[in-house]
């Protein structure tokens, strides 16, 4: 037990020893220069930039909003292949499973990086990128909370002679509609956040905006940026909550 | 409440209209664009029986090494940080007025989106692994930090309180009383926010903070599909195996 | 305060103790008492009737909100953070949960009653001087579970954690012990062994011992004093032997149920 322990420790160290040895930059930071851009960014915010951030915010949030629904929608089918207790085959929901897992596992900036070099820069692809990016993590949840579903109640309903999808209709889908929504609502506090970084590669939203001003070095309109990002993500985060609050 | 269900939906849908005539999207507009994603896609993999560009190989292993380079790191180095949050952002630990101070900042610095920190951190620290490690190294320190404290405040208090009737001090029950109980907890947490970092990790290079997404933006400047492709599945591969890894060891652990 | 026993002095004295909690409700009034050094004291009453609130006065788990409260001589109310820590590193104190830290070995938790005599950085590295060891190691023997030392808490019997407790608050060196319903997780063999292992040790060790007890037959069968508490007021305070119906009645409200007892072991 106690020889474990060393052993683990020495690879744990070890391990840092060598990732923390792979974490050079050409120069050293200059901490005078940090401080000064701090100052410029912040003390005092420019607000007269507000506006076009503003702009770019609405942008972010509506990519998030419309990528959300489509991936709750697109979500549904993978949610019922990969639930064990709707299964015929054994294996679907393995199957199932496996892909919402590689889904959910592949970076959306990748994602938005492929549909502008296919459909152009823009907010088109950013919508495209968390649609797709957001079936993983939904349609898992989904699975799970389809999964929870009161057997007794599915073979009551059997009983009378109900279909299958009447069986899914009836017995399904009203218990776990409150659940679904909060979900999608939950991924949509997530998407917002995502949202804001995509324009960072051309996929539209207020990250265009800071991708812009970072190359000009710009400090204190991303100030302003980074601060409306900030605050729209704290604000969509306590109203996401308190609307989950709710449905729950 | 069929009123108000019918309210909701109609609310959702204003929306999403406004949504979809912000973002120019449309169903058509997509079944129009249809064909040249599937392009893009197809571009990636070599065609007429051309091999996989193999000469970028080298340089796709030494970033993707210094992709977990940056996330081991970042993840170890950003919960070490985290460890002694539950002092001032738990209300078993802290204060009301601390409390309500430290769970403000920790908030904070969650919100902050980790590529905008990249960008940043590169923008002032230049190009490089370093911008990439400091921005997971913040993020892990949010995630880990917070879902310890909300550990930490549903802890069995009795020990707490038998060590504070010994005259330990607030520190002695902390330590003796409070992270034992915690301890595969906030493993558990690391481990999570190492897998997150990972995926992170992998495309950190996009805004120039080191690791593949380096490879990624240069051969996808320089027009070289395949090897986009190439580097897409690798990562995809290897990030996928160390998250199963990851989360089956986590499952083990609680 | 001086770390002896004062000879020929009261240990604990209470003067007109009260205790109103912040939602208003008044756990304790107006209670004065004295105990002396080895007495075995059982404090006994309805729950709710302040049985918790009153030991928990003496390491001030609970601070008085009137009255003046000395321990070995010195007063508790108004004491600052280091003095209470003098204070409380002289009196033992055990839970009706046991309270161990559930992951650690059982000697870990036994150390756990010296960290009042160990500086902050010792207890960040673990570093525990070789005599509070020796200690901790004595204290396991002397409540019969050394072959534990090395186990973890969460794999002992309720009664086996009740020893470790003890066998924690015995490593400080008290010179008072407080028990909150010590056995009433335990089944009655245990029970009984417990309270006759408590019984020993205090008398062994000329502890002041002050034990809440829900069961009146206990109260009686193990102690030489009893404490009756109704509704936060003082209201029986005299030998175990020779308790009448009417003394029980009167701290009871009510006549005496068999639930009120918990039986004897055989």
């Amino acid at each position: 037990m106690r020889a474990w322990r060393v052993f683990y420790t020495l690879l744990v160290v070890a391990l840092v020893g060598w990732s923390l040895g792979g974490i050079q930059n050409s120069a050293p930071p200059n901490t005078k220069e940090i401080g000064e851009i701090i100052r410029q960014m912040f003390f005092p915010p420019k607000l007269s930039y507000l506006p076009d951030v503003l702009t770019g915010i609405r942008e972010s949030i509506q990519i998030a909003a419309l990528g959300t629904a489509i991936a709750a929608v697109l979500a549904l089918p993978f949610g019922v292949l990969a639930a064990r207790n709707l299964a015929r085959l054994a294996a679907l929901p393995f199957v199932g499973k496996l892909l919402l897992n590689a889904i959910r596992t592949f970076p959306e900036i990748l994602l938005a990086i492929a549909f502008i070099k296919s459909v152009g820069p823009g907010p088109f692809a950013g919508v495209l990128a968390i649609a797709i990016h957001s079936i993983g993590m939904i349609g898992k949840l989904y699975a799970e909370r389809i999964e929870t579903v009161d057997k007794g109640a599915l073979e009551a309903l059997a009983a009378t002679g109900a279909s299958q999808l009447e069986i899914f209709r009836n017995g399904i889908v009203p218990e776990v509609l409150p659940d679904f929504l909060s979900f999608a609502l939950y991924r949509f506090d997530l998407n917002v956040r995502s949202a804001s970084v995509l324009g960072l590669v051309g996929a539209g939203g207020v990250g265009t905006l800071l991708q812009i001003q970072r190359l000009g070095g710009n400090w204190p309109e991303i100030g302003v940026i980074v601060i409306a990002i900030v605050v729209t993500v704290l604000l969509v985060d306590f109203f996401s909550a308190k609307l989950r609050a709710k449905l729950a | 409440m069929k009123g108000r269900g019918w309210l909701t939906a109609a609310i959702v849908a204003g929306v999403l209209y406004w949504s979809a005539l912000g973002t120019g999207f449309s169903l058509p507009e997509l079944s129009e664009n249809l064909p040249a994603i599937g392009e893009f896609f197809r571009k990636l993999f070599p065609s007429d029986g051309k091999p996989w560009p193999t000469d970028a190989l080298p340089e796709i292993t030494k970033r993707l090494i210094e992709t977990f380079r940056i996330a081991i790191s970042a993840s170890l180095f950003g919960s070490l940080l985290a460890l002694p949050l539950p002092l001032i952002a738990s209300r078993t630990l802290a204060g009301k007025t601390l409390y309500t101070f430290g769970r403000a900042v920790l908030n904070l610095v969650r919100s902050v989106p980790d590529l905008v920190l990249a960008t940043l951190l590169a923008a002032s620290f230049g190009i490089g692994p370093m911008a990439g490690f400091l921005a997971l190294l913040v993020f892990s320190f949010g995630v880990v930090g917070k879902l310890l404290c909300d550990s930490v405040e549903t802890i069995d208090p009795g020990p707490m309180e038998a060590i504070a009737a010994a005259g330990g001090t607030r520190f002695q029950q902390a330590f003796c009383a409070v992270f034992p109980q915690v301890g595969p907890d906030f493993l558990a947490y690391t481990l999570y926010s190492f897998e997150i970092n990972v995926r992170a990790a992998s495309v950190l290079g996009v805004v120039g903070a080191g690791g593949i997404g380096m490879v990624l933006q240069s051969s996808l400047s320089l027009m070289k599909y395949t090897q986009v492709g190439l580097v897409i599945l690798i990562t995809f591969g290897v990030v996928f195996l160390i998250d199963s890894f990851s989360t089956w060891l986590r499952g083990r652990l609680v | 305060m001086s770390d002896a026993v004062r000879v020929g002095e009261p240990l604990v004295v209470f003067k007109d103790v009260g205790v109103t909690y912040p939602n208003g409700h008044q756990a304790l009034k107006n209670v004065s008492l004295s105990f002396a050094p080895g007495e075995f004291v059982a404090v006994v009453g309805l729950s709710g009737a302040g049985k918790s609130t009153l030991i928990r006065c003496i390491n001030r788990l609970v601070t008085p909100t009137t009255g003046s409260l000395q321990v070995n001589g010195v007063e508790l109310v108004g004491l600052d953070d280091a003095g209470l820590r003098r204070v409380r590193s002289r009196v033992g104190m055990i839970f009706q949960n046991y309270n161990l830290v559930r992951r650690k070995s059982v000697l870990k938790n036994v150390l756990d009653g010296r960290l009042a005599h160990l500086p902050t950085w010792k207890t960040l590295l673990g570093l525990y001087p070789k005599e509070d060891i020796a200690l901790a190691k004595a204290s396991l023997a002397r409540v019969g579970i050394s072959e534990k030392e090395s186990v973890r808490a969460d794999q002992l019997s309720g009664g086996q954690q009740q020893r470790v407790a003890i066998a924690r608050a015995l490593s400080q060196q008290p010179m008072i012990l407080l028990a909150d319903e010590p056995v009433a997780s335990l089944d009655p063999p245990t029970a009984h062994q417990v309270m006759r292992d408590l019984r020993n040790l205090a008398r062994e060790e000329n502890l002041l011992t002050l034990i809440n007890l829900h069961f009146i037959d206990m109260a009686q069968e193990y102690a030489d004093r009893v404490i009756g508490l109704r509704a936060g007021e003082l209201v029986y305070d005299g030998p175990a032997k020779g308790m009448e119906e009417a003394d029980f009645e009167r701290i009871y409200n009510r006549k005496i149920r068999p639930d009120d007892l918990r039986g004897a072991v055989e």
